[in-house]
C-alpha cells in the first residue's frame, strides 16, 4: 500500500488548493502584522519570526475561516482568530523541535540548531503569548462574549495540547513499551486533534453560528479528521522528502510512539520486542542507522504500515460521515466543498 | 446437483446490524491484542492471517467512536461541575433576576395564543436592503431606486403561537445581493425544520421584510439557518430563531 498517494492527485478537489492559498494569504498577513520588531531584533523578533515565515500549509487557519463562512460569517470576521492558531501552532512547533531535537522543519534547520536551545525556547514563549493578542482583539471584532467564548476554547484547546504533548514526551522518557490503539489515539487527540481541527471548527461555529449549534459534534469531526491527518502525517515519514520537510524516518530516531511502532511491538516475537525496546531505550544520539532500519524492516514484516494506513483510512471515513451529519442541511459552498474535501486531501497531500 | 449436494454458506453469526452501538463499541481493543475474557494463545498466526481490510478499519472506527465519545462525556461532566459551581457562587445575587423573569415570563403566556413577535434583530446591512429592493440590479441603480432606506429597515413578521426569538445577522456586504434563506434546522436532528421563512418585499411597500411562520406543533427549539446570496448562494449572513415553550 503507498504511503504517499501522489498518484491519485486527481482525487483532490480543486476547491482544496484554492481555499488554502486564498486563507492562507489571508492568514499569513494578519499574523505579519502581529509579530513584533524592534530590539532586541537579533535575539528575539528575528526568532519568533521565523517559524510563521517559513510558510504552511494553513490547514488549520483555513478550516476555522471556511467554517464560519459556511455558518454565515463574513471572513473577516474569522481572521483574528485564525492568525491566533496560527502563531500558537508555530510556537508548539518551536517547543517541539526542542523536545524532540528535531533537525528539520520546514526544509530548513530547525530553530534550535540555528540559534541554540535557550534563545528558541523564549522565542516560542513569545510566539506562544502573542497568539493571544489576535484573541483578544476579537472583542472588537466579534463581539465580547465571542471573543470570551472563543478565550475559552482555546484555554481547552491549550490545556488538551499539553496534556497530549506530556503523554508522548513521557513514553519516550519512561520507554514505555506494548501500548495501544486506544493510548495512541487518546494521545493524538489532545495532541494533534484539538489545536489543528477541533478549535478550528469550534472556533469558526462560533463565529458563524453563534450561540446556535452543538459544539460537541465538532469534537467528533475534529477527532476523526484530526487522527486520520496525524497517523498519515506519520506514515509521511517514512517517505520524507524535501516537500514534506521533515528527516526520513524521524520518528523513529525520536522514539515517537506512532501507531506503527506499538502495532509491530505488539506483533513481535518475545526476542525481537526485547531488542525494540532497547534500542528506544537508548537517547537518540545512540541509535544507529542499522538500528532504525531494523525496525523499519520489521513494521513491513508485520504489516504495521499498512495496517496504520487502513486505521487512517477508516478513521476520514468516520469524519466523512460525521461531516455529514454536522453540515449536510446546510447550503452548498466552497467552504463546505472546502471542509469535506479535506477528509481525502489528508491522504493526498506531501 | 440434487438438495443434499448444494454448496451452503456457513450462517452468520450475525443476522441483522448491530444497532446498539455503546455496546459494540466495549468489545473494541487493540489489535494483535487479546480481547478481555479471551485465552490468549499465540496461535495468532491464523488469526493474523484472516486480518482484513474491513476488520482493520472496523476496528479503527469503533476504537475511535469509544474514545471520542467518552471524551465528549468526560468535558459534559467538567462543564456541568463548572456551571454548578458558578450557580452557587451567583445564587445570592442571581435569585431576585430570576424570580424578575419568571414573572415576566408568566405575564408573557397570559397575554394570548397569538404572537407576533420579534424580539431582537440586528441588520447591519444597508446595502442588503438596496439589494433586496434592487431585485437583482447593479448596486449603483438600486441605490439610485432607494435613496431614502436606511440600515435597519427591515421589517420581520411571525407567525407563531408561541413565544419566538428571531436574530438575523447580516453583516456588511462589498456588494448588493438578495438574500435568501433555507430550511432552520434544530440542535436536535430529530425535529422538524422550519421552512416557513423567507424573505420578500412587504406588502404594499418598497420594504423588503423577513417572513417566519412556525407550525402550531413545532417543537420548542433553537432553530439556526444560513442566508445565502440567491444568486452565488454563498453564506452571507445567518439566522437564529428560538422557538420557547
Amino acid at each position: 500500500m503507498s504511503i504517499s498517494a501522489r498518484g491519485h492527485q486527481a482525487r483532490t478537489s480543486p476547491v482544496i488548493p484554492q481555499v488554502l492559498e486564498e486563507y492562507g494569504a489571508l492568514t499569513r498577513k494578519a499574523v505579519q502584522s502581529y509579530l513584533p520588531s524592534g530590539s532586541p531584533q537579533r535575539y528575539l523578533y528575528d526568532l519568533v519570526a521565523d517559524y510563521p515565515l517559513r510558510g504552511g500549509k494553513m490547514m488549520r487557519s483555513s478550516l476555522c475561516i471556511a467554517t464560519a463562512r459556511v455558518f454565515g460569517a463574513r471572513v473577516e470576521d474569522a481572521v483574528c482568530t485564525a492568525a491566533a492558531i496560527e502563531l500558537l501552532h508555530n510556537a508548539l512547533l518551536i517547543h517541539d523541535d526542542i523536545q524532540d531535537d528535531s533537525e528539520e522543519r520546514r526544509g530548513r534547520p530547525t530553530l534550535h540548531s540555528e540559534h541554540g536551545m535557550p534563545l528558541a525556547l523564549n522565542a516560542g514563549d513569545a510566539l506562544s503569548l502573542l497568539s493571544m493578542r489576535p484573541l483578544m482583539d476579537n472583542a472588537r471584532l466579534i463581539g465580547p462574549r465571542q471573543a470570551t467564548q472563543i478565550l475559552a476554547e482555546a484555554d481547552r484547546m491549550a490545556w488538551e495540547s499539553a496534556e497530549g504533548q506530556a503523554m508522548e514526551l513521557g513514553w519516550c522518557r519512561d520507554n514505555c513499551n506494548g501500548l495501544t490503539d486506544e493510548d495512541y489515539l487518546i494521545m493524538v487527540l489532545k495532541k494533534t486533534c484539538w489545536l489543528a481541527m477541533i478549535f478550528p471548527c469550534r472556533a469558526g461555529a462560533i463565529i458563524g453560528a453563534h450561540d446556535a449549534v452543538d459544539l460537541d459534534q465538532f469534537i467528533r469531526f475534529g477527532f476523526f479528521l484530526g487522527a486520520s491527518f496525524q497517523i498519515q502525517d506519520d506514515l509521511l515519514n517514512f517517505v520524507a522528502d524535501s516537500h514534506y520537510g521533515k528527516e526520513l524516518h524521524g520518528d523513529i530516531w525520536e522514539g515517537k510512539r506512532t501507531l506503527m511502532l506499538n502495532h509491530v511491538y505488539r506483533q513481535a516475537t518475545e526476542d525481537e520486542r526485547v531488542r525494540i525496546a532497547e534500542i528506544l531505550g537508548l537517547p537518540r544520539g545512540q541509535r544507529s542507522l542499522v538500528q532504525v532500519n531494523w525496525i523499519r524492516r520489521l513494521m513491513d514484516i508485520y504489516g504495521s504500515v499498512d495496517y496504520a494506513s487502513k486505521i487512517a483510512h477508516g478513521l476520514a471515513g468516520a469524519a466523512l460521515h460525521e461531516f455529514h451529519t454536522i453540515y449536510a442541511h446546510l447550503p452548498d459552498s466552497r467552504d463546505k466543498q472546502f471542509i469535506e474535501g479535506l477528509s481525502t486531501w489528508v491522504f493526498e497531500r506531501t | 446437483m440434487t438438495k443434499q449436494e448444494r454448496l451452503h454458506r456457513q450462517d452468520p453469526k450475525r443476522a441483522e446490524p448491530i444497532r446498539n452501538m455503546t455496546g459494540y463499541l466495549r468489545n473494541s481493543h487493540s489489535w494483535g491484542e487479546t480481547p478481555p475474557g479471551e485465552e490468549s494463545g499465540k496461535d495468532g498466526e491464523g488469526a493474523k492471517a484472516q486480518e482484513t481490510v474491513d476488520d482493520v478499519l472496523t476496528h479503527g472506527v469503533n476504537l475511535g467512536y469509544k474514545i471520542i465519545d467518552e471524551h465528549i462525556l468526560q468535558g459534559r461532566r467538567v462543564a456541568d461541575e463548572l456551571r454548578q459551581h458558578r450557580l452557587g457562587d451567583e445564587k445570592g445575587t442571581g435569585s431576585e433576576v430570576n424570580a424578575l423573569v419568571a414573572r415576566l415570563l408568566g405575564v408573557t403566556k397570559d397575554v394570548g395564543a397569538l404572537w407576533l413577535d420579534s424580539l431582537e434583530m440586528a441588520v447591519k446591512s444597508p446595502r442588503l436592503l438596496t439589494g433586496l429592493v434592487g431585485g437583482g440590479r447593479h448596486p449603483g441603480e438600486a441605490a439610485a431606486a432607494s435613496p431614502g432606506v436606511a440600515g435597519g429597515n427591515l421589517s420581520i413578521e411571525v407567525a407563531s403561537v408561541r413565544r419566538t426569538q428571531v436574530t438575523l445577522n447580516l453583516p456588511p456586504a462589498p456588494q448588493a445581493y438578495t438574500p435568501q434563506v433555507h430550511a432552520l434546522h434544530a440542535v436536535d436532528p430529530a425535529f422538524p425544520p422550519l421552512t416557513g421563512v423567507s424573505f420578500q418585499a412587504a406588502a404594499g411597500s418598497r420594504r423588503p421584510a423577513l417572513l417566519v411562520e412556525i407550525p402550531d406543533a413545532q417543537p420548542p427549539s433553537t432553530y439556526t439557518g444560513v442566508v445565502v446570496d440567491k444568486e452565488t448562494n454563498e453564506p452571507v449572513g445567518s439566522l437564529v430563531i428560538r422557538v420557547l415553550a
